[in-house]
């Protein structure tokens, strides 16, 4: 015997019609009653919970065209989510007013282990800025810091602070300067060249921090 | 027709209660339509999920019980912020948070500025001059506010010391921020030990203010 088709409940919105006798729109009521039961059920507490209903329990957010622009008016935020190339879906907000869009959050967060005297962890900030930080322990009067992951299209801000004191003096050692800093393929930044400062010393260990717009 | 809760009546004659119900029926999927995946969408996959959140402004902060966390829509001297509550119903110390910042200026110039939660604005950016920053100038921060932070680090030099020889990194120091909020959210920029007359091309800031 064959099993009949699993059936496709849908809401309409359409029923009861005017001469409809309840057996007419039975069917429909109980589909749309459980349309609104699992609708609400999922990302929601659900209508038959005995606490908390109306509460949500999680935000999923489709995805929208990259062309949409959602009414916001005066007192509102809208809050959602778009794909952004080379990256994956991310949060946008538009402020009160429809004022121009931003994206919120950017890229991912995690660190990478370290290599070649420094190590290397980022975050964003919102508006499409990378922030890349960590610590540096150069041997020498240069040093490449390198910015990963390398999707700096445009380097913003450097902030190098140094933790050690001179051994000869006993004095905080400077920052050391930058010469450079450098595309590791077209329009991307990769490197910031630094050179030691006043006189012979070699650069001091630092902590850093470089903001780059992806 | 809006939405009515006290339909059908034992009374009520059914086709009275067919144009009631109907009218309840449309109102349920226009209004969840608002922020939702519709309901007579054709994927119930994606039932209950969101397009977009708007958020209308909230009177009070929410209570949260254990467990729970709220984000909402806040005022702040009249415009709309985000702000996220940790649970606070039964722990008074956790306090809201605010999570944006009224406006933001990023892109490809050489000052920009960002928020964090707090909210804090953070300020990025560089100050340029071939023929060397000059030592005192005063870089003031828009939009204002009070600068908690301020450092900066210097890039490039001049070339020349006005014609006397070559200057090179190896002889300057660095350039610090100083007088901080003096005047209102402003710092110095302040050359240290043979930078005085100004040799750094570029000096790049990071600023924190509240």
């Amino acid at each position: 015997m064959a099993i009949p088709p699993e059936k496709t409940i849908v809401f309409n919105p359409a029923t009861p019609q005017p001469k409809d006798i309840i057996e007419d729109s039975q069917e429909s009521f109980l589909d749309n009653f459980q349309v609104l039961y699992d609708s609400f059920k999922k990302n929601h507490i659900p209508l038959d919970a005995t606490s908390n209903a109306g509460n949500h329990t999680n935000l999923q957010l489709l995805q929208q065209p990259k062309d949409t622009d959602f009414q916001t008016d005066q007192g509102e935020i809208s809050v959602y989510t778009k794909n952004v190339e080379g990256q994956t879906d991310q949060i946008f907000l538009r402020y009160q007013g429809n004022q121009d869009e931003f994206q919120y959050t950017n890229y991912q967060i995690y660190s990478i282990s370290p290599k070649n005297r420094q190590t290397f962890f980022f975050t964003f900030l919102p508006g499409k800025i990378i922030v890349y930080f960590g610590v540096i322990t150069p041997k020498g009067s240069t040093f490449d810091l390198e910015i990963k992951p390398r999707i700096a299209k445009n380097i913003i801000g450097v902030n190098l602070c140094p933790f050690n004191v001179s051994s000869n003096t006993g004095f905080p050692l400077y920052p050391p300067f930058i010469n450079s800093c450098v595309e590791t393929s077209p329009g991307i930044f990769g490197i910031v060249s630094l050179q030691t400062t006043f006189l012979s010393e070699n650069i001091p260990p630092c902590s850093y921090i470089v903001f780059a717009n992806v | 027709m809006s939405y009515n809760t006290a339909i059908p009546q034992s009374s009520d004659a059914r086709a009275q209660s067919q144009k009631q119900i109907l009218a309840n029926f449309q109102a349920i999927a226009r209004v969840w339509a608002d922020n939702h995946y519709p309901l007579n969408g054709t994927d119930n996959e994606f039932y209950g999920m969101h397009t977009v959140l708007t958020m209308r402004p909230q009177i009070d902060h929410p209570e949260t019980d254990i467990g729970q966390i709220a984000l909402y829509n806040k005022l702040v001297g009249g415009i709309p912020e985000l702000f996220f509550m940790p649970q606070n119903q039964h722990i008074p110390t956790q306090k809201p948070i605010q999570l944006t910042y009224p406006s933001i200026s990023t892109g490809s110039g050489g000052t920009q500025y960002s928020f964090v939660a707090g909210p804090f604005i953070v300020y990025m950016g560089f100050i340029q001059n071939v023929a060397g920053v000059p030592n005192g100038q005063v870089i003031t921060l828009m939009p204002g506010n009070t600068l908690l932070y301020a450092g900066l680090t210097s890039a490039g030099v001049k070339g020349t010391d006005g014609g006397t020889g070559i200057i090179s990194p190896l002889t300057l120091t660095a350039s610090f921020a100083t007088n901080l909020n003096s005047p209102a959210n402003s710092f110095t920029i302040t050359h240290g030990l043979n930078g005085i007359n100004g040799f750094m091309q570029v000096v790049y800031y990071l600023a924190i203010g509240v």
